[in-house]
């Protein structure tokens, strides 16, 4: 990783300079807007079982772009809202591991060689742990968490790589002349770490940030799809599949459109952190 | 040496800290962690109370820590309420299954994803390579449960090639040979295994091809190149070697993604392996297998993970500066 401070502005204007990066952006944020405003823009209530007979798995059309499901319910409304779900326990999650791994990670780096050494067997112990492994203990004794217990959950099982990063550039910078030089002028510690440590640390953060929202959000829809997860009838993209799946030979949209939604924003969100952690680190690229 | 023993005493207090975490995760649970036998309504309270003694439920919290950390260490993980057998008997039914299944999806995995990478990396920009690239960013993005359930629709259902679910066939496996026998399980392995190949080859190529980039431009490939070597031995004979440090490193991250995976992956094929007896003892609340499922995978994941990083140490000294 590399120990170059490089300013958060420099990195966010490469990324809008790179075509595929700004395609990228603009699908996040079409997504993003479209789930955010799922109350205004969904055609239809997302819940509301209709007349069974008349409106019962009517495939895609006009009036109902992504049909309707086993219950007549519309299936585009179903995923807008599920988006919202699904991506706010996603963003939930990230800063939850963000705060608790940048934390961890600093207090790591600053710490002397002990105390460092056992915080750091810590997230050892907790990265050696499948996370779905781990998510399925913590589920079966939750019984049937909420979202933003769900979101805790993951953010809590995602922060070992966040901090690990933190650490080492923190552990990297505090023996840095102009760091050591600031201390024997006379800089708080709160003025160094203002000044010196959070804007080399903000952009690996970012990045960090990035892949862990792209591993989170599948990771909610397996545990939603497997029943660990959310319940109906809140919605999630992950429990709108599983309510698909029993009729997807005969009704493929009650599948594809979900699973899509899924595709397209992670495969946007995975994008956005390539090219991220290409930016701040060229010659590592993806490693 | 000093740094392969030094890392098995990491990965001996990593397996420690992982009993513990599921320890205490169980113990903040409301309720005993055997609740399927003690909320039986119909139990007078003095059969619960001698239950929770049985169990040891009623010992102060550290006692029971320490008791559950000796019990371990003599290979003693309990008993399944659900299955009412040992979860040693449990475990060792299933593991070799998983085992099975996991080194053939490592094994495809990464030889598919090395070719891949390397091949994208000799034929960089190009549309094909490109279009392979963007595939291997949607099956890295795809949850694996989605995969599954594609492979199933196309290979299974579709075309039928393959069975979609289980182990053996029910009914022609115990009438068949030995060698017939062996056959019919690796017909039911190619679907899930496949499976899981995917799902390494799209991280492993990904990170291979990053990996050939940073060596093709170094001064040696040159110089290769210079003394008149074809293209293809330049690729294969001299960046290719040193590029594989970075995969054996990666090996190390992905053991504990592989373990979800085919956990996931398990779950859907039915295969009857670790994955598919946890999400059943989870949902059957069956915490004593729960726990021992997560505490050895944790213990396999940290054994695994340590032994990649000694053979990429072997490979690369300077790495170990870095541990």
């Amino acid at each position: 990783m590399s120990t170059e401070p490089r300013a958060t502005r420099d990195l966010l204007r490469a990324l809008a300079a790179d075509a595929p990066s700004r395609s990228a952006l603009v699908t996040l944020a079409l997504v993003a807007g479209a789930v955010a405003l799922a109350p205004f823009v969904a055609p239809y209530d997302p819940n509301a079982m209709r007349d069974f007979v008349r409106d019962q798995f009517l495939a895609p059309s006009w009036s109902h772009p992504f049909g309707t499901d086993s219950a007549g319910r519309d299936v585009l409304s179903r995923v807008l809202h599920g988006g919202r779900v699904s991506l706010g326990v996603a963003t939930l999650a990230v800063a939850v591991s963000v705060l608790f791994g940048t934390l961890w990670g600093a207090a790591a780096g600053y710490a002397n060689r002990a105390v460092d050494d056992v915080m750091m067997r810590c997230t050892d112990a907790v990265m050696a742990l499948p996370r779905i492994l781990l998510l399925i203990l913590v589920a079966s004794v939750l019984r049937e968490p909420t979202a933003a217990a769900l979101a805790l959950l993951l953010g809590v099982t995602s922060w070992p790589a966040m901090s690990r990063v933190v650490r080492a550039e923190v552990r990297a910078l505090r023996s840095r002349d102009y760091v050591i030089a600031s201390q024997a002028l006379g800089a708080t510690w709160w003025r160094r770490l203002r000044t010196h440590l959070l804007p080399a640390v903000l952009p690996l953060v970012i990045v960090n940030a990035t892949l862990a929202f792209a591993s989170v959000i599948p990771l909610e829809a397996t545990l939603s799809f497997l029943g660990l997860g959310l319940h109906p009838p809140t919605p999630s993209w992950g429990n709108i599949l599983l309510d698909g799946t029993d009729q997807v030979a005969a009704h493929w949209w009650l599948v594809l459109f979900p699973a899509l939604a899924i595709v397209v924003t992670v495969v946007a969100v995975t994008a956005l952190g390539d090219r991220l952690q290409q930016l701040l680190d060229p010659r590592g690229a993806a490693l | 040496m000093r740094f392969a023993l030094r890392r098995a005493g990491q990965a001996a207090i990593v397996i420690v800290a992982v009993a513990t975490l599921a320890f205490v995760l169980i113990h903040l649970a409301p309720g005993d962690p055997f609740p399927t036998a003690l909320d039986d309504p119909s139990l007078t309270d003095a059969v619960r109370a001698r239950l929770r003694a049985q169990f040891g439920f009623d010992r102060p919290l550290f006692e029971q820590y320490l008791r559950f950390l000796w019990n371990y260490l003599r290979g003693d993980f309990g008993w399944s309420v659900a299955r009412n057998m040992p979860v040693a008997t449990a475990i060792a039914d299933a593991l070799p299954r998983t085992v099975l299944l996991m080194a053939t999806g490592l094994v495809a995995g990464t030889a598919g994803g090395v070719a891949l990478g390397t091949w994208q990396a000799a034929r960089r920009g190009s549309g094909a390579e490109r279009l392979v690239g963007l595939g291997a960013v949607v099956v890295y993005a795809v949850p694996e449960f989605l995969l599954a359930m594609g492979m199933i629709a196309l290979f299974a259902l579709r075309l039928r090639w393959f069975p979609m679910s289980g182990i053996v066939d029910a009914r022609s496996h115990d009438a068949l040979g030995a060698a017939g026998r062996a056959a019919d399980v690796l017909r039911h392995l190619a679907l899930p295994a496949a499976t899981l190949a995917l799902v390494v080859a799209a991280s492993v190529s990904r990170y291979h091809r990053a990996a050939m980039l940073a060596v093709l431009p170094e001064d040696y490939i040159r110089t290769a190149r210079a003394k008149g070597l074809s293209e293809r031995d330049v690729v294969l004979r001299h960046a290719l070697p040193n590029a594989m440090g970075a995969v054996l490193a990666l090996g190390g991250l992905l053991i504990p993604a592989l373990f979800g995976g085919a956990a996931v992956i398990e779950k859907f094929f039915d295969w009857p392996g670790m994955g598919r007896l946890m999400f059943n003892a989870a949902l059957g609340r069956d915490y004593h297998l729960v726990v021992a499922g997560v505490v050895l995978s944790g213990a396999l994941v940290a054994a695994g993970t340590a032994i990649a990083d000694v053979v990429a140490a072997a490979f690369d000294p300077a790495q170990e500066l870095d541990a």
